[in-house]
């Protein structure tokens, strides 16, 4: 049988409850073996969409179709996925290991092949050690560890992770990130990880899918949605971006700014004349130089030093606040008040049209 | 700190419930185990001293437990209690069997509803124990509601003997105890977090596996509370096997009534209720075991 090229589909999913919209006609295709990340904040409905993969809802309207064969109507108990809970939802009256055991039970497995499961299952996430553990036992990087483990010993098609890290301290986000990956790799099944955080979608997925009021605004690989975004939400999604309203000029490649009182040159390809636009641009993309595509002149109103880099906070003449990262030690650097210019190449422009 | 939380004051309130106890629980306890080593005498009060003269003018202790040598000869008094122990058992089980599913219909029905479902079945609670039983005669003697509308309707020809049953007692015994049994069992399934069902269904569990698996396991210390709640006083039920039982249901709580109000004899009586109390104190030890069993 001829693998299908998409471990889930979903074709225009519909979610309300009780008038309230969650999902509002999301298609969205995850791959066979990519890490996607579904991103955006807090009620737009990532989890609601992870619980519609996984059969725990019932879609209003759309098909979802899981490893090729049409799951919407399939309860959650048949369907060839696992989702790991935000709360982990571990049984507290049963050990880790009967934890881990239980789904395999549940498909009839027994005896010493039961056992080598749930001891692989423990061993992939280095848990072996406290099988015995009752979950109230356990500290919350060491629950999360077991719910993964529970879910993976099933082998499923696509695992679920409803914000994985959202209960980790920082230094313990930032291992669970490489492992997850890593563990993608090694387990060769498509990870679907809802997250709020741009820079676990940015550090861990192939492709994120940025979501907006219960909408799949842009689907790309992090890179893209960083150096292309498609809307203003998708640009200050990722990472601290200078955004401004514009007018596309009569002049070619140009557009009109008013908080920045420029004509601001633009290499990207740009809308009819006279249409509203936004750009962005990044702050690392900026110069303190008076020569260059664009140029602005500007009093430095607030210096962030983070390490390797300062941010600074440059008002602009028109009103405009521009933000610029730096290296450290590559330039003679600014203190407050000080008067400076600012320029970056057009190619550095990113036009917004939603 | 305020005069209201010094250490005077906590200390004091500590010690409330302790006098409470002492007071309303320990004393008379004790003033009934020593009435049941006592001998019944015409006077007051009715039972003898424990300790007294002899003839030559010595103290000397006078108690007995020739009473409860009586308890364990009369084959009445044993079958009394065999009785009110199975019948309050078989309550017990029916009320938990009746209540299980009532609490976790109201426990999984949307949040605005609980409450009132709570307060329907709690409804019948705000009119008096006594009253309610009374209603059950009322319904269940021969010329009573069931029976004149069956007879009416031509479903029977002579009244169907539904009072003075055993049938009879364990329908009053549920309906009058059955909060008890629903109110543990409520919160304790309302608390039960809806996401372990959720990964159990997503583990590959079927719904009614998911519920014996999790849910049933999880709420055992409801079951207990609840079995205990109405266990307890079902065995020392007076009321309604009374009213409901007749002659015929056999339950210590009519022996010890009968002991204590028609033959006045309060040694003896009291023999009974000290007796009960050892009954009903070994599924409260036992529930404390298994409590501390399976403390981690
Ligand atoms: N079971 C539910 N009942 C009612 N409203 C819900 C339910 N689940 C989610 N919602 C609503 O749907 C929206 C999306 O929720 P959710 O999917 O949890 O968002 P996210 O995971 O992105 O924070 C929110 O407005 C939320 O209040
Ligand atoms: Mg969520």
């Amino acid at each position: 049988m001829p693998q299908p090229a998409t471990a889930i589909e979903i074709v225009e999913v519909r979610k309300s409850f009780g008038g309230v919209v969650a999902v509002d006609g999301v298609s969205l295709a995850v791959r066979n073996n990519e890490f996607l990340a579904l991103l955006g904040a807090s009620g737009c409905g990532k989890t609601t969409l992870l619980r519609l993969m996984a059969g725990l809802e019932a879609v209003d309207a759309g098909r979802i179709i899981i490893a090729g064969a049409d799951m919407t109507a399939t309860p959650p108990f048949l369907r060839p996925v696992n989702l790991m809970f935000q709360s982990y939802a571990l049984f507290p009256h049963m050990s880790v290991a009967e934890n881990v055991a239980f789904g395999l039970k549940q498909d009839g497995m027994a005896g010493a092949e039961l056992a080598a499961r749930v001891t692989d299952a423990l061993e992939l996430v280095e848990m072996a050690s406290l099988a015995k553990r009752r979950p109230d036992q356990l500290s919350g990087g060491q629950k999360q560890r077991v719910a993964l483990a529970r879910c993976i010993a099933k082998r499923p098609k696509v695992l679920l992770l409803d914000e994985p890290m959202a209960a980790l301290d920082r230094a313990l986000r930032e291992r669970t990130r490489l492992e997850l990956r890593n563990l993608r790799e090694r387990l060769g099944i498509a990870f679907v990880v809802v997250t709020h955080d741009q820079e676990d979608a940015m550090t861990m997925a192939d492709r994120v899918a940025v979501m907006d009021k219960g909408r799949v605004v842009q689907v790309a690989p992090p890179r893209e949605l960083y150096d292309a975004p498609c809307s203003k939400l998708v640009a200050s999604f990722f990472g601290e971006s200078n955004v401004w309203e514009a007018c596309v000029s009569t002049e070619g490649q140009r557009v009109d700014c008013a908080a920045l009182g420029l004509s601001v040159a633009v290499a990207a390809s740009l809308p009819a004349a006279g249409s509203s636009v936004a750009i962005s641009v990044r702050p690392e993309r900026i110069e303190f130089s008076n020569v260059g595509d664009n140029a602005v002149a500007g009093v430095v109103e607030d210096v962030v030093y983070l390490g390797t880099v300062s941010t600074y906070l440059v008002r602009a003449a028109h009103g405009a606040l521009i933000r610029i990262t730096r290296q450290n030690g590559t330039h003679p650097s600014s203190v407050r008040g000080d008067r400076v210019h600012l320029s970056w190449p057009a190619s550095a422009v990113v036009v917004l049209t939603a | 700190m305020s005069p209201i939380d010094s250490p005077a004051v906590r200390r004091t309130t500590v010690w409330i419930p302790y006098l409470w106890l002492a007071v309303f629980a320990l004393l008379p306890l004790i003033l009934t185990l020593k009435i049941s080593l006592a001998q019944m005498q015409l006077g007051v009060p009715p039972y003898t001293p424990l300790i007294g003269a002899d003839e030559v003018g010595q103290k000397t202790w006078l108690g007995t437990l020739a009473n409860y040598k009586l308890l364990a000869a009369d084959s009445l008094y044993v079958s009394a209690y065999l009785n009110s122990v199975r019948i309050a058992a078989v309550s017990t089980l029916l009320a938990l069997l009746l209540g299980y599913p009532m609490a976790y219909a109201i426990a999984r029905a949307p949040q605005h509803w609980r409450v009132p479902l709570l307060m329907l079945v709690l409804l019948p609670f705000w009119t008096s124990f006594l009253i309610r039983v009374y209603a059950w005669v009322g319904l269940l003697r021969p010329t009573g509601l069931i029976n004149s509308a069956l007879l009416s309707m031509g479903f029977i020809d002579t009244p169907l003997r539904l009072i003075n049953t055993e049938f009879a007692v364990y329908l009053g015994m549920v309906f009058c105890y059955l909060p008890y049994m629903l109110l543990p069992l409520y919160a304790r399934l309302e608390k039960l977090d809806a996401s372990l069902i959720e990964a159990a269904l997503d583990l590959g569990a079927t719904p009614v596996r998911a519920f014996w698996r999790i849910t049933l396991p999880l709420s055992l210390p409801g079951i207990y509370a609840g079995c205990l709640l109405v266990f307890v006083p079902a065995v020392g039920e007076f009321v309604i096997p009374e009213l409901l039982g007749g002659a015929d249901v056999l339950m210590i709580g009519k022996v010890l009534w009968s002991e204590f109000f028609s033959n006045r004899d309060w040694p003896v009586s009291s023999a009974v209720a000290s007796v009960l109390l050892v009954i009903l104190v070994v599924p409260l030890l036992a529930l404390q075991f298994y409590k501390t069993e399976r403390a981690p």
